[in-house]
């Protein structure tokens, strides 16, 4: 045996809380990964089980080598990823959820996409629902959330920021990782979007693997209880996560949902912040209706009670640290405002191939873009997002600059086959699919109807 | 200007109009249309995936053909021309399906129709899909005359009335995984089938659907129901999933004349409910009401507007004045399904919107608004929806 195999360059740690079956599916689908058993390690830090799950790991026998790293004082997930890559090996570290099932070519396909890039980089890997159908509308829900998530990140033009860090089926050098000494357990949620952060200031590019693929069985571990249980991890979360990073609160909901905070609202989450504890119980009841609600199919009802409840519960968690809702308006206006360090002008006059070469060289915070001089739009500054590159130019040209470019370019007379005299009607007709397109609307007909009544009313031309 | 005495009663939107199909990467700078037709509905195509519509006008010569497009063109188009210039990939490939295809047209009595339809469905490439029609309830022989001329189509005879009843033959009879679905008054484009049936990559997805265009708009009837909602259901791909579609409005996916349905479909969610649609006292809404069931149960629908098919829309105002009748018992049928024999009181709900807003319509025709339908189409709508629940439970009563 070579020093080589001997020392697995890879290290997968799964953290896993009472969650056996579900475990031991995990561990089968490693067994059968195309890649070597021999290159890769498999750490499974139980956190306070009580399920027999240790036993389990101890009477299979698989291809891989396989740790166990107890934690016996149920410390969280956080800590227990912390853990268990303090066991590993592997100059790569790779996580997986005990519900998130690899596909074969898993492995293989997170550690090419590692040597694939020059420098340290952070694979981020699908886990899309396990494709499972259920009359039940809270998992139509939980489902598209998911679903939505990753075919977010599947799009080319997409911007990676810190919310996209998840630890489900993620990839990156344990350097990396001891650099930033890992995730900060004090976080019981959202403690991937704080290491997300963390990355991000290092200036550390994510990429997606869109073929590191996993199945994530949320159907048979996300519940509605459970869902209002994160919610109020996530408001208390959000606070630390504010204080750590104040940079990244304006786009956290712990400041967006404030500006709905008047009126009737306002005098709620008064008695909200103040009164929570005796409230509790009336939006448990509320809760424990959703399920009637759903089976008599009232849809408006039941969306309605669930998004306010899931306020609700994660107001109860901002709560907890944030004592009243004066404390919370003082938080929330207190965060700081976007602030574009690095801004660029490109003229695409030049060529979109110019200016998507000049972004990648000044990698901008804020994009001011213009055509034969004119200005007529801007690629933004976010909080928290990687900062513009070349491809994403196209792709913002396509939709949310697309009625922008369209009129800049015609203004310009650079619309082949439209002679100038021409040009206001084709402006109209740009402008009158204006909302069409800053919106996404997916409904129907209403603008092919649109199409019909100005040809009608326009009789008369 | 050209039209007829009769047509000329009202005098815009003109009759007829054209119907073109345009390559907008590679325009003609004259078109080929009958001098007749003052204006036109143009299918936009950007190098060859339909991706929008613009209404015109062709009675100005002397305006440029290509500006006067583009000041009618819808948003959808405009986002495929940009991705085009600016060298983005089109959305997806036109390759033969994995799985394995029949074709089914369910016809009764319109052989002429017919032959059309088949002469379309052989203009697609044969990429070992069968192709077979279901003979419904005839009253002669002559579509099995005619199919029996024609190699490579399969000919099954159901004697039991009704579309659905045919459609369901088409289900048993047919040997491939997934069944498309077209009416023998349709013309499919020649990549119809390509485009359908690439949307099942996703197990979840239980049917597709598709664009339909109308084949032509020569009476004012057939432009009625192209200008107010038709078949039309956008440019833009939508998945339907029941997290955010209601699946009483499951009919917003598409409809029967263009439709694919996963075969297993059957045993997932049933099969399509003979109580409904043509043939039966419900006249239509068997397609929505199994569109209803797959949401309902979590699978999802592909609307994807690339899958092109043509209709000819029905001529006479009568005509047309039955079939909106007919879509309105079946919408009211459905409701009623959905709140007796599956106790969703959103249903309930859904039926006072519906009233609310066909009671506006009503009003509208009656004051004589434009861009509403005549009196006469409204109130056979109201009257439709009235009786609609009346119809379904005597259907129900017939098929039991």
């Amino acid at each position: 045996m070579t020093a080589e195999q001997a020392s697995p360059s890879l290290s997968v740690v799964i953290p896993t809380h009472n969650r056996r079956e579900l475990l031991h599916r995990v561990l089968d689908a490693l067994a059968h990964q195309t890649a070597d058993p021999a290159t890769f390690e498999v750490i499974v830090v139980p956190d306070g089980c009580a399920d027999g799950t240790e036993g389990m790991l101890g009477a299979q026998n698989y291809p891989f080598a396989l740790k166990i790293v107890e934690q016996s004082d149920s410390g969280g997930p956080a800590a227990a990823r912390n853990a268990g890559s303090k066991a590993a090996v592997g100059r790569i570290l790779l996580f997986l959820d005990d519900d998130v099932e690899p596909s074969p070519g898993w492995l293989e396909a997170h550690r090419r996409s590692h040597e694939l890039q020059v420098g340290p980089v952070v694979v981020l890997g699908p886990y899309p629902p396990v494709p499972h159908a259920s009359p039940e509308l809270f998992r139509a829900i939980a489902r598209n959330w998911w679903t939505k998530h990753f075919d977010e990140l599947k799009d080319p033009g997409h911007r990676f920021s810190f919310r996209d860090l998840l630890t489900g089926n993620l990839s990156l050098p344990a350097e990396v990782w001891e650099q930033v000494s890992g995730l900060d357990p004090s976080f019981r949620a959202h403690e991937d979007y704080e290491l997300g952060v963390r990355l991000m200031l290092r200036g550390i590019p994510f990429r997606f693997a869109s073929d590191a693929l996993a199945y994530h069985h949320e159907y048979e571990t996300t519940t509605l209880a459970g869902a209002f249980r994160r919610a109020r991890e996530e408001g208390r979360s959000d606070v630390l996560l504010s204080k750590k990073h104040p940079h990244v609160q304006t786009g956290l909901r712990v400041t967006t949902l404030f500006p709905r905070s008047c009126g009737i609202r306002g005098v709620l989450h008064h008695l909200l912040f103040v009164f929570g504890e005796w409230i509790d119980p009336l939006a448990q009841g509320v809760a424990a209706m959703l399920p009637i609600i759903a089976r008599r199919r009232l849809r408006g009802l039941y969306f309605a009670l669930y998004h306010e409840l899931n306020e609700y519960w994660y107001l109860r968690g901002v709560a907890e640290t944030l004592k009243t809702r004066l404390a919370w308006k003082r938080f929330a206006n207190g965060a700081p405002p976007p602030h574009p360090a690095k801004k660029l002008s490109v003229d695409l006059r030049a060529g979109i191939r110019a200016a998507e070469v000049a972004m990648d060289r000044a990698r901008p915070d804020e994009v001011v873009l213009r055509y034969d001089g004119k200005e007529f739009g801007v690629l933004p500054c976010e909080v928290g997002v990687e900062p513009w590159k070349g491809s994403h130019l196209k792709p913002a040209l396509c939709g949310r600059l697309a009625q922008d470019y369209l009129e800049r370019l015609l203004e310009a007379g650079d619309m082949e086959g439209v002679p100038p005299i021409c040009r206001d009607a084709v402006q109209r007709g740009i402008t009158k699919a204006r909302l069409a397109m800053k919106v996404p609307r997916e409904q129907m007909w209403w603008e092919q109807d649109g199409q019909w009544r100005v040809f009608i009313s326009g009789a008369g031309d | 200007m050209g039209a007829t005495h009769s047509e000329a009663e009202r005098d815009w939107p003109p009759v007829p109009m054209a119907v073109l199909d345009l390559e907008m990467t590679d325009l003609p700078d004259q078109l080929q249309i009958s001098e007749k037709c003052r204006a036109g509905l143009a299918l936009l195509r950007v190098r060859g995936r339909p991706c929008g519509q613009a209404v015109v006008r062709l009675d100005q010569p002397d305006n440029p053909l290509l500006p006067t497009i583009l000041a009618g063109a819808d948003s959808a188009f405009w986002e495929a021309w940009l991705r085009c210039r600016l060298g983005l990939d089109a959305s997806y490939a036109d390759r033969p399906s994995t799985m394995s295809v029949s074709v089914a047209v369910c016809t009764r009595d319109r052989p002429e129709d017919l032959k059309r339809c088949i002469d379309a469905l052989l203009r697609m490439p044969d990429d070992g899909q069968e192709i077979l029609v279901i003979d419904n309830a005839p009253s002669s022989d002559a579509t099995a005359m005619m199919i029996q001329q024609m190699s490579r189509i399969r000919y099954v005879r159901e004697d039991r009335p009704g579309l659905n009843v045919a459609r369901n033959r088409a289900l048993e009879e047919a040997r491939g995984e997934l069944v498309l679905f077209t009416d023998d008054d349709a013309a499919p484009d020649p990549l119809w089938l390509r485009r359908l049936a690439r949307n099942f990559d996703d197990p979840l997805v239980l049917a597709s659907t598709g664009l339909t265009m109308a084949l032509e708009l020569s009476s004012a009837a057939q432009i009625d129901f192209q200008r107010y909602g038709g078949f039309v259901r956008g440019f833009k791909r939508v998945v339907y999933d029941a997290a955010e579609h209601d699946p009483l409005l499951a009919w917003h996916a598409g409809a029967g004349v263009n439709m694919a349905i996963r075969r297993s479909a059957v045993q997932l969610v049933g099969s399509f409910d003979e109580a409904f649609d043509a043939g039966t006292p419900t006249h239509a809404g068997g397609d929505s009401e199994m569109f209803r069931r797959i949401l309902s149960a979590g699978y999802r629908i592909v609307y994807d507007p690339e899958a092109l098919n043509w209709h000819r829309h029905r001529k006479s105002a009568d005509e047309l004045r039955r079939q909106l009748f007919g879509y309105e018992v079946a919408g009211a049928s459905l409701l009623t399904k959905a709140f007796f024999v599956d106790g969703d009181i959103g249903a309930l709900r859904e039926a006072v919107r519906w009233l609310k807003r066909e009671i506006r319509f009503l009003f509208r025709a009656v004051l004589g608004r434009p861009n509403v339908p005549s009196f006469s189409v409204s109130f056979a709508r109201f009257s439709g929806g009235l009786v609609g629940p009346f119809l379904y439970l005597r259907s129900r009563r017939q098929v039991r």
